[in-house]
């Protein structure tokens, strides 16, 4: 703008040649004046801002001062016309000193940028100085204090500068910072005792769990040791008692022996002889049979395993049976059904099996003089079968008889249990068929609806290890 | 008269006691046996009113229904001083003892010594009459 304005009045200065210098120039030229024109033109040269100034007439440079730097918008000619007859007399160049004017506006723009430019700096400076005073310390301290605040430094953080009345923003920030520290310390610290307390209770849990393993463990010992010496007591007790039912079992049949033979020395009445015979014969068997049945059970027994018709024992079985009962004048049923398959042979202890089947056939018999006593039209049915099921021989003997109560379950294989009268039976047969099954390395099951039939199942196997080997 | 109940389920224990008795025992006086295959029918028997006063009892322990020691407890119930002997196939101990601590006046094995039998008869019957 200054510089337009300083411009305008540059260019003002051809106005005010053209104006005032024209006409007088005209007629000093006219006149030929030189020295007055050349006052003129140096008062014009002095001008200001006019660098370059050049008088021609009739193609002769009449005066020319300054230097000369053209441009278009610095220089003007002049045609210098005489007042009345128009014609020209002369022209005059003129040249502003636009340059000149340019590099000191230049300058003084360069000048006044220096100028604020410090000015500026001072201000910033200072302001930066105040700011820096009641600010950015302020701030840095507290960023510091903050950098420090993990490490458990107990001190609360405070301004350095003097105490003042009221709060700033500052204060609060403190304040807040300090509470957000004491606050966060507070927390720390109960986490911390609560971590303490954690692993305390965990240690504390840990050694009472190993405590109670530990007092497991001697718990479970202590049980091995008991169940150990429950298993020595419970195999010298089952052998005790054992022992005491086979001598129970023994010592009735035995006091008949001893006593009636005793009779018999000094008897005369023939028929009392015959009539203690009898009896002692009968109780001379039941020792026998007591004795075979415990060495059956004791495997001292001179059985021998080899191929054997299976339903020809089983018809042995059942005569034998039959006869022994007749001989003692017991109920014999009135006829059996067999169901044999063909031509079974098995490996087998002969001699074993049939005392095996002897004792479920005479059982099933049994069975069924309970109900033939109990039910007078009752028609008792006995089924012997053989058949062959997969690798063993299966022999089936099934009676329509009293049945076994379902609470006796397994435990009709117990020795010495026995539901005959006493003197009949003592209560092992069933035990000693179970073992020669076992002994087959084959199993005796049975199945039974108490009251309506029972039906005991002995099965072989067709191949045994001991033969095949 | 001695009257003597013999209980015992086997039914050649009678036989034998008759036999025994008659044989060894005439030097006692007139005996008079009663047998009993179980002991509910012998208390029936106690509880009669038309037969003669029971002057011993011989009963097994091992019996189907009720058992020798039941017995023995039901009989002193009413007859605490009536003697009662106790014979068993079962010579443990603890039979033993269980027969002595009810009040048994003698326990007797099996097989049955009669001629100690004798004596202790003698013995207890005498000290009755």
């Amino acid at each position: 703008m200054d510089y337009q304005r300083d411009f305008d009045k540059l260019q003002n200065n051809f106005a005010i040649i053209k104006n005032s210098y024209l006409d007088s120039m005209a007629e000093h030229l006219w006149s030929y004046d030189t020295r007055l024109l050349e006052i003129q033109l140096d008062g014009l040269s002095r001008l200001q801002g006019v660098s370059y100034l050049r008088l021609v007439a009739d193609n002769k440079t009449i005066y020319e001062s300054g230097k000369s730097d053209p441009s278009d918008d610095n220089h003007k000619r002049f045609e210098i016309y005489h007042k009345n007859t128009n014609e020209i007399l002369g022209t005059l160049d003129v040249e502003l000193d636009v340059k000149n004017l340019r590099e000191r506006y230049f300058q003084d723009a360069i000048w006044i940028f220096i100028r604020q430019g410090a000015k500026t700096l001072v201000v910033v400076s200072f302001l930066y100085f105040i700011f820096n005073h009641i600010l950015v310390v302020h701030i840095q301290h507290i960023a510091d204090h903050l950098k420090n605040i993990d490490r458990r430094n107990t001190v609360d953080l405070q301004l350095k500068r003097p105490r003042h009345k009221g709060e700033d923003e500052l204060d609060v920030l403190v304040d807040s910072i300090n509470q957000f520290r004491s606050d966060l310390l507070l927390a720390n610290e109960k986490l911390e005792r609560l971590n303490q307390n954690l692993e305390q209770k965990v240690i504390e849990r840990t050694r009472q769990l190993t405590t109670k393993n530990e007092s497991l463990e001697k718990a479970m010992l202590q049980i091995k040791r008991m169940q150990a010496t429950l298993v020595a007591q419970e195999r010298l007790a089952s052998l005790g008692s054992l022992t005491a039912s086979v001598a129970h079992e023994i010592r009735n049949p035995l006091n008949f022996v001893l006593n009636f033979s005793e009779l018999l020395t000094d008897s005369e009445n023939i028929e009392e002889i015959k009539e203690i015979s009898r009896v002692v014969l009968k109780h001379s068997q039941r020792i026998d049979q007591i004795v075979r049945s415990m060495q059956i059970l004791s495997g001292y027994d001179s059985d021998v395993l080899e191929t054997t018709d299976i339903n020809d024992i089983v018809k042995r079985a059942y005569q034998d049976t039959v006869s022994t009962r007749a001989m003692g004048s017991s109920y014999v049923p009135p006829k059996v059904t067999y169901r044999l398959g063909d031509s079974i042979m098995a490996p087998a202890y002969a001699t074993s099996l049939l005392r095996a089947l002897s004792n479920i056939i005479d059982n099933a018999i049994h069975a069924l003089e309970k109900k033939v006593l109990a039910n007078k039209v009752f028609e008792p049915e006995l089924t012997l079968s053989t058949a062959i099921r997969g690798e063993t021989v299966e022999i089936i003997i099934r009676d329509n008889g009293v049945g076994i109560p379902e609470i006796l379950g397994e435990k009709i294989f117990d020795p010495f249990l026995t539901t005959k009268a006493a003197g009949e039976g003592a209560g092992l047969g069933l035990t000693v068929a179970f073992n020669i099954a076992q002994k087959h390395g084959g199993t005796l099951k049975y199945s039974s609806e108490f009251g309506q039939w029972s039906e005991f199942v002995l099965a072989l196997p067709l191949a045994h290890e001991r033969l095949s080997s | 008269m001695i009257n003597i109940l013999i209980v015992d389920d086997e039914a050649d224990t009678h036989l034998l006691y008759k036999l025994k008795f008659k044989k060894l025992f005439s030097n006692l006086g007139e005996l008079n046996l009663v047998s009993f295959l179980n002991a509910p029918d012998c208390l029936k028997y106690l509880e009669r009113n038309d037969v003669p006063p029971v002057d011993l009892i011989l009963s097994d322990i091992n019996m189907p229904d009720m058992d020798g020691f039941e017995l023995l407890q039901k009989v002193h119930e009413k007859k605490p001083k009536l003697p009662f002997y106790m014979v068993s196939a079962y010579e443990s101990s603890e039979f033993r003892i269980k027969a002595d601590s009810l009040g048994a006046t003698r326990f007797l094995s099996k097989p049955v010594d009669f001629h100690l039998l004798g004596d202790m008869l003698k013995k207890d019957l005498s000290i009755q009459t």
